[in-house]
């Protein structure tokens, strides 16, 4: 096993919050700066990160969770897909 | 909104942007010696040190690869992509294959990184295109084993974009679903782009009252082609994008939405030399064939690619409104040499009958190409187009066949029969039309 292997769970999901600010941090910069390609590769990166934490007991997978920053999680909005430019 | 998916590479200095280039050529390279024993044997064999690349012209050292090189390795182990595989089999995690129109379809093997790489690249060309997450983007294919619209269903994913698929649909059912859901935007060869336009005025409905504003073309040069570009626009009510890729490639060329007609070539992630027949690179103006790099490509890499496909080549601020630095190719593919076909001692494109009969009204969009043997004097090839009446015009099959005749004299310089048959009368192809029909027994 690698050495940078986590030796607990705490260390796992800090690991997991360290990835969740990094990707929070290159889509902040993707949106600051006007690169879809780093705005969106980012929300990408925290899709994937939402399912690592649901694989982490006691990792928080609501807060800061990566989907829609503009969804709401509990789908009581009722705003739908918008056709059209 | 930006207008590019990444400005950063998109607007690079072209100076930054060719080093870049003999960096990234050097780094596949490198892998490919060092992961493929197909490129580790031609790389010893031409002597190539892959650290010693430094310029351009120590990468037009490297030797190229031609597409039958690639076949003869799928022959050997490990199965079933052979030497040219630069990963562990393990690596893999997608399959893909060329559709095989030349001969044995090529196996392509690419790796979990492979994928993004190859859907980072489609957004490129869809966001150039105009796709942004508020579109609903609709695929009427059955993808099969063939990457291009996979790429771009993923694309549309990386995009934002809300993507549905239309497998295992009839085409009435696809248009109905487009109809039901009001998508945006679809994908498709431009062959099927003006069959489901035909679909769709078959079930009662006008396509122009559809939602959709783009319509991005994949397979076919048709969408470079103006006659069956203005087809699809007034068919649609929609823009009509072009982009041009082959699965050993990748994505490698975009239309964009601004004056320009022609592809930008994304030379942030290939290398793409234009080159005369001599190998050496032609200059902008000129015409040539392609050699391609992918350059961020891991489980199966290809160094010098020989992709067959001519563009005339065109840089510059000039050449687009834009601002992307990228160079460009002019009225997109001019022509597959592979497509090329010699009749009576002349090159036909076929690219060529098809905007003849697409630039005419007087002749629907279905047409087929026949090439025999003249009947009487075998040494000689008969040309036939074969196309349709118009029921939207009065044009008499006589006339019409008159005008297709002398435009195709004119465009070609090849006296081609016409035959203009009834409406309906052409089978109506689903996703690569196969229109040309060589009959000839002793053409090679
Ligand atoms: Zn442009």
């Amino acid at each position: 096993m690698s050495e940078d292997a986590p030796d607990d769970l705490d260390e796992l999901r800090a690991l997991v919050a360290d990835l969740d600010a990094s990707a929070a941090a290159l889509r902040a910069y993707g949106e600051a700066n006007d690169v879809p390609a780093i705005e969106r590769g980012a929300k990408r990166v925290q899709g994937t990160l939402d399912s690592v934490k649901q694989n982490v007991p006691g990792a928080l997978v609501r807060d800061g969770a990566g989907g829609d920053d503009d969804a709401d999680p509990n789908g009581e909005s009722g705003e739908g897909h918008e056709p059209g430019r | 909104m930006s207008r590019m998916w990444n400005p950063m590479l998109e607007t690079m200095d072209r100076a930054d942007l060719r080093a870049l280039q003999v960096d990234r050529f050097r780094e596949q390279v490198r892998h490919a010696y060092d992961h493929s024993p197909f490129y580790r044997r031609k790389l010893d064999a031409a002597g190539i040190d892959p650290d010693g690349i430094q310029t351009f012209e120590d990468v037009r050292a490297v030797p190229t690869t031609k597409k039958g090189e690639l076949r003869e390795a799928q022959g050997g182990e490990p199965f079933p992509y052979g030497d040219l595989l630069a990963a562990s089999p393990e690596g893999v995690t997608e399959y893909h294959q060329t559709s095989g129109t030349t001969g044995e379809p090529v196996r392509q093997a690419d790796s979990w990184s492979d994928w993004e790489w190859w859907g980072d690249c489609w957004a490129t060309v869809l966001w150039a295109q105009g796709i942004r997450p508020d579109d609903r983007v609709f695929f009427p294919f059955s993808y099969n084993v063939f990457v291009a619209f996979w790429a771009a269903h993923y694309a549309c994913e990386r995009i934002g974009a809300e993507v549905v698929p239309g497998g295992n649909l009839s085409s009435a059912q696809r248009v109905r679903k487009m109809r039901e859901i009001d998508v945006t935007a679809f994908a498709s060869t431009p062959t099927y782009a003006l069959r489901l336009a035909e679909v769709a005025r078959e079930e009662g409905f006008e396509p122009t009252d559809f939602a959709v504003d783009t319509v991005v073309c994949a397979g076919e040069p048709g969408a470079s082609v103006p006659g069956t570009k203005a087809r699809i626009e007034e068919a649609w009510g929609a823009d009509v994008y072009d982009h041009a890729g082959a699965t050993e490639a990748g994505a490698w060329g975009f239309s964009c939405d601004g004056e320009s007609v022609g592809l930008h070539l994304n030379e942030a992630q290939f290398l793409i030399e234009v080159l005369d027949e001599d190998g050496e690179p032609v200059d902008p103006g000129e015409t040539g064939e392609i050699v391609i790099t992918p350059l961020n490509r891991t489980a199966q890499p290809y160094i010098r690619f020989e992709l067959r496909d001519e563009i005339g080549l065109r840089e510059g601020a000039a050449v687009c409104d834009c601002g992307r630095t990228f160079r460009f190719a002019e009225g997109g593919v001019l022509g597959r040499l592979d497509d090329l076909t010699k009749v009576n001692g002349v090159l036909l494109a076929p690219t060529a009958i098809e905007d003849a009969v697409r630039s005419y009204d007087g002749v629907s969009d279905e047409y087929e190409v026949i090439i025999d043997d003249h009947e009487e004097k075998p040494d000689l090839d008969v040309v036939t187009v074969v196309a349709e009446e118009n029921p939207e015009t009065d044009v008499s099959a006589d006339e019409a066949s008159e005008e297709l005749r002398k435009t195709l004299k004119q465009t070609t310089s090849i006296t081609c029969r016409i035959d203009v048959v009834p409406y309906e009368s052409l089978e109506r192809p689903e996703l690569k039309a196969d229109r040309l029909d060589d009959r000839r027994e002793n053409h090679v």
